[in-house]
C-alpha cells in the first residue's frame, strides 16, 4: 500500500512537473519564421550549381533541371525571375542535351545568370529597373553565347549555319524591358531550344547513318 | 623506364645519383649544372628544405645531342639521402634507367654507404628491378678530404663494402672540385644508353 | 628496357589532346609517364612553361599523392587539381603509367574540364594500354 502510494505521489509529481513544462502559456507561438525565407528557395539551386562548377554529373544535371522546375511555380508571379529560371533552364536543358560537347562558356554564363538572379532575390527592395538592367546584360550574354555555338557548329560541320527558325531574344533598343518584351522573349527562348534540339537530333541521326 | 619518340627522334632516359644523406649527390648536380650550361636549358629544379638538404628531388635535364639521328635527353636527379625520406626515394627511382651510387668517403660514413646501397636494392626491388641487371656506377666522393688529414676509407675498403657482386666502375671523385664528375656522368649515360641501343638502330 | 611510339600514335594522341583540350580553352597540355618522361605537350600559343621541369615536378607529385592516399586507406584519389587566382593545374591518370596534366585559367569551370578530360582519357587508354601491358 505504502509503495503504490510513493509510486502515486512519483506519478503525479512528474505529471505535475511535465504539465508546468508544457503549460500553454495563453499566447500563440510564434509561427516559425525563416529569417532568410526569400532567399531560401534559392539555397538548394545554389548547392546544385556548386556542384556542377566541380564536377558535372548527369544527376547533378537532372536535380538542377528538377529545381527549375519547382522554382518556376514558385515564382510564377515574378515576370523577372521567371525570366532567370527560364534562361537557366535552358542552359540546364543545353548541358543535358550536349554534355561534353557543350560549349565551355556556358558554364561561366550558367555561373553569372544565378549571381545575378541570386542578387535580386536577396535583395527584394531592388527597383524595377535595376532588376531588368541585370536581366538584360544575361540576356546579353546569353545570345553571344549562342552566336558562339552557331559559329562553332558552322565550323564543325562546314556547312553554312542554317537559318534559325527562332530569332533570339531582341535587345530592346530602349533602356527599359517592358512586360510584353518579356513575354516575347520567353516564348522566343522556348521556340529556339526547341529548334536546337530537332537540329541535334537531326546531326545525330545523320552522324548514325553515316557509321552504318 | 627510357622513352623513344620516334616522331621527333627523341629518346628521354633517367638516371638518378642515390646514396647517404650528405654524401654529394646535390653536388654532382650543381657541378654538371655548372660546368654544361650550354647543354642545360632551364634552371636545376630543388626541392629542398630550410636547411638545404634535398627534400624531394633536385632535377637537371641534360642534352646529349645527336647520336645515330636521335636527340639523346638525360633527365638527372637526385634522391634525399637522410633515411626519412625513404619513400620519396622510391618514388623518385620510378622508371630509373641508370644510377650513380656517390659513396661518402670519410671513414664515420662507412656504416651508412652500406645501408644506403642496401636501401638502394630493396627500393628497386619493390620496383621488380635489380642492380645486376640495371647500368650503375659508384662514386667514392670526398676524396679532397684526404687532404685536410680527415680519416677516408681506402679504396679497397669502399671496394669491398660496396662493389663485389659483379663490379662495377668505380670513381675516386670530388664532387666539390669537380675531379671525375663528368667522367663519371659520361660513363653512366655510355652503360645507360648502350643498355636500350637496340633503340637506336 | 624502353617502350616506343610512333609518328602515327602520336600524331592520334595530338589530335585528340588538341580538339578535346586545347580547342577548348586549356591552355597546355602534356601527357607524361611517371618516370616523368614527356610523351607529347600542347599548348594554346600563349605561354611556353619550362615543361621538362614541371613534367620531373608532376610525376614526383602526383607519386607523393598516391602514396599518401595508400596510408590513409585510399585506393587512389578521384581529383587532384591545384587552383591558383589565374592558372591552375588537374592531374588525372591514365592507366597506371601515365598521366595527363592539364593547365588551364579560370575561364573554364573544372566540372568541364574534369569532363573533357575524363572523355580525352578514354580515348587515349586505348593507345596507351598495350603499351603499359607490353612494357612497363
Amino acid at each position: 500500500m505504502a509503495k503504490s502510494s510513493k509510486l502515486d505521489t512519483l506519478t503525479s509529481e512528474l505529471e505535475n512537473r511535465l504539465d508546468e513544462l508544457f503549460r500553454e502559456d495563453g499566447q500563440p507561438g510564434e509561427p516559425l519564421q525563416f529569417r532568410d525565407a526569400p532567399s531560401q528557395p534559392l539555397a538548394e539551386l545554389k548547392k546544385i550549381v556548386l556542384s556542377i562548377d566541380w564536377e558535372i554529373t548527369p544527376e547533378a544535371v537532372e536535380s538542377f533541371l528538377a529545381q527549375i522546375r519547382l522554382l518556376k511555380e514558385a515564382y510564377q508571379a515574378d515576370k523577372i525571375v521567371s525570366m532567370f529560371l527560364q534562361i537557366l533552364g535552358s542552359l540546364g536543358q543545353y548541358i543535358k542535351s550536349n554534355r561534353s560537347k557543350a560549349h565551355p562558356s556556358t558554364f561561366s554564363l550558367l555561373n553569372s545568370v544565378f549571381a545575378r538572379l541570386e542578387e535580386i532575390t536577396s535583395f527584394p527592395k531592388m527597383r524595377e529597373l535595376e532588376k531588368r538592367k541585370l536581366l538584360q546584360m544575361e540576356m546579353t550574354a546569353y545570345q553571344q553565347l549562342r552566336e558562339k555555338i552557331s559559329q562553332r557548329r558552322a565550323a564543325d560541320e562546314a556547312k553554312p549555319v542554317p537559318p534559325a527558325p527562332a530569332k533570339p531574344p531582341a535587345i530592346p533598343a530602349a533602356s527599359e524591358v517592358t512586360a510584353p518584351m518579356l513575354a516575347q522573349a520567353v516564348a522566343e527562348l522556348k521556340e529556339f531550344f526547341r529548334s536546337e534540339m530537332a537540329a541535334l537530333r537531326r546531326q545525330l541521326k545523320l552522324k548514325i547513318d553515316a557509321s552504318r | 623506364m627510357a622513352f623513344v619518340n620516334l616522331k621527333n627522334k627523341l629518346i628521354q632516359v633517367k638516371i638518378v645519383y642515390y646514396g647517404p644523406g650528405r654524401g654529394g649527390k646535390t653536388t654532382n648536380l650543381e657541378y654538371i649544372n655548372r660546368k654544361f650550361q650550354h647543354r642545360i636549358n632551364s634552371e636545376m629544379v630543388t626541392v629542398k628544405t630550410h636547411g638545404d638538404r634535398t627534400l624531394f628531388f633536385d632535377f637537371l635535364p641534360f642534352d646529349v645531342g645527336l647520336v645515330n639521328g636521335y636527340q639523346i635527353k638525360i633527365q638527372l636527379y637526385t634522391v634525399p639521402g637522410q633515411v626519412k625520406y625513404d619513400a620519396t626515394r622510391r618514388l623518385v627511382l620510378r622508371g630509373v634507367d641508370g644510377i650513380v651510387f656517390v659513396a661518402d668517403g670519410m671513414l664515420v660514413r662507412r656504416e651508412t654507404n652500406i645501408q644506403s646501397l642496401r636501401n638502394l636494392q630493396e627500393n628497386l626491388a619493390s620496383y621488380k628491378k635489380s642492380l645486376r641487371t640495371l647500368p650503375w656506377v659508384l662514386q667514392y666522393n670526398k676524396m679532397d678530404l684526404k687532404e685536410q688529414g680527415i680519416p677516408m676509407m681506402p679504396i679497397e675498403m669502399l671496394e669491398q663494402d660496396l662493389n663485389q657482386e659483379s663490379p662495377r666502375p668505380y670513381f675516386p671523385a670530388s664532387a666539390l672540385e669537380g675531379t671525375n664528375v663528368v667522367a663519371t656522368l659520361k660513363k653512366i649515360i655510355t652503360l645507360t644508353i648502350a643498355s636500350i641501343r637496340k633503340e637506336l638502330l | 628496357m624502353s617502350y616506343t611510339l610512333d609518328q602515327k600514335q602520336l600524331d592520334r594522341i595530338e589530335d585528340i589532346l588538341k580538339s578535346e583540350l586545347i580547342d577548348n580553352g586549356v591552355r597546355c597540355v602534356f601527357l607524361i609517364d611517371m618516370a616523368g618522361n614527356i610523351i607529347t605537350n600542347l599548348d594554346n600559343g600563349e605561354k611556353q612553361h619550362d615543361i621538362y621541369s614541371l613534367a620531373a615536378l608532376a610525376a614526383g607529385n602526383f607519386g607523393a599523392v598516391s602514396a599518401m592516399a595508400k596510408i590513409i586507406g585510399e585506393n587512389e584519389f578521384s581529383l587532384l587539381f591545384h587552383k591558383g587566382k589565374k592558372e591552375n593545374i588537374h592531374f588525372n591518370k591514365i592507366s597506371s603509367e601515365f598521366l595527363l596534366i592539364t593547365i588551364f585559367g579560370n575561364d573554364i569551370s573544372l566540372g568541364f574540364l574534369r569532363m573533357k578530360v575524363a572523355e580525352s582519357v578514354e580515348h587515349l587508354k586505348g593507345l596507351l594500354e598495350p603499351l603499359s601491358r607490353e612494357h612497363l
